[in-house]
């Protein structure tokens, strides 16, 4: 693979390495030349782990030699969003505050992706501390949009879809508070989805909002984010959320249509409570016409309570749980933090305990007439976001509220969620189809997701990033 | 920029009680941000019986209850 060749799938390039017809260790090279020739241009890495990856991928090749193969994701080059501990290595949740901390341990979710064989390129660039971005005041900068560089990537996993989406990895890691790992997918044109609250360890991922906070992969294909959920989810006993669940095959669970399923349509939040673009609008209906030539009974989901009080319950826990968990620092040195990171989580201080109790009395609440809703469907599609990607540095402080993501009310429900790209605006930025299921069902929702890519266009398309990295 | 919802005197007493000590130019931008979090307050305060729960409550650690 040269750097302009087409990037390969995490499934095309485990066959060809199992098979011994493609090696982990050219591989690898491969992706460092290809982040040689971008990452000035995308910003995408914090770190790259050139040595310990060539090291990994020079021992993943002897033992593939040896007959001793751990599966699809041996000798598969990733990257971590740069809020995953990893020992030894510097962990700097992309903020001052934190540039010199080095782990001394993995998060759960580094080990097992190391058991399964990948190997870590390197740490990709984030919102500071998940939450403050995009941002230009802080010791790196930020990511650029893959199919344009001058336009924004979506965040917080910024890194992640910039790096995935150019070929500068084949997957990587997010983290989800209020769609983050979403977002980018969207705007980067890959697929990415936040696991069910409790599936995946949140163990050793810097901390945002204890309670809303999800680790999840993200790839250029759903089949890829099969492939790395069954290398990640599973009991921790590390993280007092971790659910007790048996994993299914998730890549068993791709069958390729969706016959027999009924998806419900949630017109309500992008129609009504926060109006999608036009044209954001029409890629979700087409969207909706090729699940159903798939096989799927589109219906409309019944009316639920408006996003916007979704998104106020979300919005206080979060910054509350923010605040407490970097209380001390923004007490001692808030001038350490970015601007967006600093005001963002200081709200979090102006909640009264009376607000968050009350707000999670409202996320109950929620949560129980969403379960209601989705009975009857198996799952419900809505666009991920109501526009696609806005120049670098258009977003301002507090877009989130001015202009609501699609995504939160699934970080409040726990739910599973994934994002899909469903199309194109007329300047070449990516939309994103969002595919929600019932708790712990992400192979469904993986299911109508990797159907929809199989039958459509749009994973034939890629970003031509080394001729905009010349401009 | 809006008006900010809170008077100054009134918002320095918000950051004294939370320990913060911030300069002019961010205790402003968060004073103008104070109505965020008022109007998310006030939407989560919908009718509710006194024994409604919230979406958390106590659940016994592993650590308290393992062997």
């Amino acid at each position: 693979m040269l750097p302009n060749d087409r990037p390969l799938t995490i499934a095309e390039a485990a066959d060809l390495i199992r098979d011994g017809k493609l090696s982990p260790v050219g591989l690898v090279e491969d992706c460092l030349r290809r982040i040689d020739a971008l990452d000035g241009t995308y910003h995408a890495f914090i770190e790259v782990l050139r040595e310990p990856a060539l090291a990994a991928a020079r021992a993943a090749e002897a033992e593939i030699a040896a007959g001793r193969w751990r599966g699809p994701m041996h000798g598969v080059p990733i990257g971590l969003k740069d809020i995953y501990e990893t020992k030894g290595v510097r962990t700097t949740g992309h903020s001052r505050v934190a540039a010199d901390y080095v782990p001394t341990e993995d998060a759960t979710t580094t080990a097992m992706l190391e058991a399964s064989g990948a190997i870590n390129l390197g740490k990709l660039a984030t919102w500071e501390f998940a939450i403050g971005g995009p941002s230009f005041d802080l010791p790196w900068p930020p990511a650029g949009n893959p199919w344009r560089h001058d336009h924004d990537p979506g965040g917080s996993s910024s890194g992640t879809g910039t790096a995935v989406a150019t070929g500068m990895v084949l997957g990587g890691m997010g983290s989800d508070t209020g769609g983050s790992i979403r977002f980018p997918a969207a705007l980067c044109g890959i697929a990415g989805i936040k696991p069910t609250y409790g599936r995946v360890s949140r163990a050793g991922v810097m901390p945002l909002s204890f309670s809303l906070d999800h680790a999840g992969p993200m790839a250029w294909t759903v089949e890829d984010c099969a492939i790395m959920m069954q290398a990640l989810a599973g009991h921790d006993p590390r993280d007092p959320a971790s659910a007790e669940l048996p994993v299914p095959d998730y890549r068993a669970a791709l069958t390729g249509d969706a016959k027999g399923l009924r998806v419900g349509v949630l017109r309500q939040f992008y129609e009504t409570d926060a109006p999608a673009d036009a044209d954001c609008a029409a890629a979700f209906d087409a969207a909706l016409a090729a699940l159903a030539d798939l096989g799927a009974t589109v219906v409309e989901l019944p009316a639920l309570s408006p996003m916007q009080d979704y998104l106020a319950a979300a919005f206080l826990i979060s910054r509350s749980e923010a605040f407490a968990i970097h209380e001390e620092t923004l007490r001692a040195s808030p001038g350490l933090y970015g601007e967006v990171a600093r005001e963002r989580m200081l709200m979090g201080a102006l909640v009264t305990g009376a607000d968050y109790v009350q707000a999670m009395r409202r996320r109950r609440e929620l949560c129980v007439e969403f379960a209601a809703a989705m009975r009857g469907v198996d799952v419900v599609a809505l666009p991920t976001l109501p526009t696609a990607a806005p120049k670098l540095g258009a977003y301002g402080k507090h877009f989130t509220i001015d202009r609501p993501l699609y995504t939160t009310p699934f970080n409040l429900t726990g739910s599973p969620a994934l994002s899909v790209c469903d199309g194109f605006s007329a300047e070449g930025l990516p939309f994103g189809l969002q595919i929600v299921g019932h708790p712990f069902d992400e192979a469904t929702v993986m299911r109508v997701g990797d159907a929809y890519e199989k039958a459509t266009q749009w994973r034939g398309m890629r970003p031509e990033p080394l001729a905009m990295a010349a401009e | 920029m809006t008006e900010p919802t809170i008077s100054r005197q009134d918002f320095d007493v918000l950051l004294a009680r939370a320990g913060l000590t911030l300069d002019e130019k961010q205790a402003e931008d968060l004073r103008h941000a104070y109505k965020y979090v008022q109007a998310m307050a006030e939407r989560v305060r919908t009718p509710r019986g006194r024994e409604a729960e919230p979406a958390h409550i106590f659940v016994f650690p592993h650590e308290a209850t393992a062997g």
